[in-house]
Formats: C-alpha cells, sequence, structure tokens
C-alpha cells in the first residue's frame, strides 16, 4: 500500500527527517481498532500493521517510532 | 326506469366506498423501545430521539425531524402519531459521546404498534505520536490510517 492510498482512506502521512508528532482521531468505543502504516526509510518501504483496543470514552495512546 | 335507479343506487354507493377509502389517508401509528449502547446493552438516559417524516416520492430529500423525545431514566421513548400517506417515516437519535444514529436506519411500519430498539455507538479516540528516529534523512516518509469517522482533531507540528 502506497503512502498516497493511505491518506485517501482518511490516514494522513509526514515527509522529512525531524518529524514528532501526535495526531488525534475519533473512533468507535469498547472495541478493536486496527492501525496501519507504511515506512519510507534509507529507501526501503516497510509495512506495519496492529490492533488497538480503545476504551469508550476514553483516549488511547499508541506510538510508532520508524 | 327501473334500471336507472338501480344504477344511480350503484353509482352512489360506488362514490360513497371511494369517499371513504380516500379519508383513510393517514392512521394513527405507535413506536416505542428503548435506547441502548450497542457495546455494553447498557440503556442510554437522556438520549435524544427525533421522529423523521420524508416524501416517500422525493429520493433527494432529506426528512425533517417533526417531534423530539428525550429518553427516561431507563432509556425508554414513545411516539404516537399520525402516519399520513405518502410519507416515510423513521428515528433519529443522538446522546452525548455517541455517534449519531443517522436518517436510513430505522423505519416505522404504518398503523402499527412498532417496538424499535435504538444501538448507539461509543466514541474513543486514538492519539498516535509519530517519532523519526535517528539514523534519518530528508527522504524519509511516513503514512498511516486508523479507523473511524472524525478528522483530525490535533496536530502538533
Amino acid at each position: 500500500m502506497m503512502l498516497l492510498d493511505i491518506i485517501l482512506q482518511g490516514g494522513g502521512a509526514f515527509y522529512g527527517m525531524t518529524i514528532d508528532t501526535s495526531v488525534v482521531k475519533t473512533i468507535g468505543g469498547n472495541q478493536n481498532s486496527p492501525i496501519n502504516w507504511n515506512v519510507i526509510k534509507n529507501n526501503i518501504q516497510s509495512s506495519y500493521n496492529d490492533i488497538v483496543y480503545c476504551p469508550a470514552f476514553d483516549t488511547t495512546n499508541y506510538s510508532i517510532n520508524y | 326506469m327501473q334500471h336507472l335507479k338501480t344504477i344511480f343506487i350503484l353509482v352512489t354507493i360506488a362514490f360513497l366506498v371511494g369517499i371513504t377509502s380516500c379519508k383513510k389517508e393517514s392512521k394513527t401509528t405507535q413506536v416505542k423501545g428503548f435506547v441502548i449502547d450497542e457495546t455494553t446493552g447498557v440503556r442510554l438516559a437522556g438520549a435524544r430521539v427525533f421522529l423523521t417524516k420524508q416524501n416517500t416520492d422525493c429520493f433527494s430529500c432529506q426528512g425533517t425531524s417533526i417531534a423530539m423525545e428525550i429518553a427516561d431514566a431507563n432509556g425508554i421513548y414513545e411516539f404516537n402519531f399520525e402516519h399520513e400517506k405518502g410519507f416515510t417515516y423513521g428515528l433519529i437519535a443522538n446522546h452525548t459521546n455517541y455517534f449519531d444514529l443517522l436518517p436510513g436506519y430505522v423505519y416505522i411500519t404504518k398503523g402499527e404498534q412498532n417496538t424499535k430498539i435504538i444501538s448507539l455507538s461509543p466514541k474513543a479516540y486514538i492519539r498516535v505520536f509519530i517519532k523519526n528516529v535517528n539514523p534519518y534523512d530528508g527522504d524519509d516518509a511516513i503514512g498511516y490510517n486508523t479507523p473511524g469517522g472524525g478528522g483530525i482533531l490535533r496536530n502538533d507540528d
């Protein structure tokens, strides 16, 4: 999946060296939510995905260091 | 002459039957039920339930809200209304910290006692920290995708 595809699905993308940021999204509570991301580093593209359980009315923190 | 009289009586009866059937354009309809949390089944007191009315022949029209009820302590609501011919009736609902129940999911059958359980999905938030760690260069990039509606609420660039 290319970065553009991810953006078109409602996600986002960041380019460059000094990326240190956070984004918050509203999702369904009390359920597992998939999260996936693509990284291009040293001209190598890698894909990752994970499932995060998000309790209702709460904010779940998730870190991606790449 | 006798034939004409018979025909006149028959036409009159047919006319009266027609008039009577035309008067049945609306019918008293009841809809009641309760509002629950979709994930826990807990009843939601204070949920706002709207009765909507939409012209059946108008596909592009949005339904208009004609009545509103606040669910009681047990999450129960009830509407009694005249179901007019040529209109579709439905329910929408909302509650703080829940996603809205949108039009088109709950319809009401004319002239009946409808029981509708409305399920609302609770909201949650996910905060994703994204960091490019050393070693890095200017060609690095990351694209991410998380589920659910709603946009980015905060972006600490």
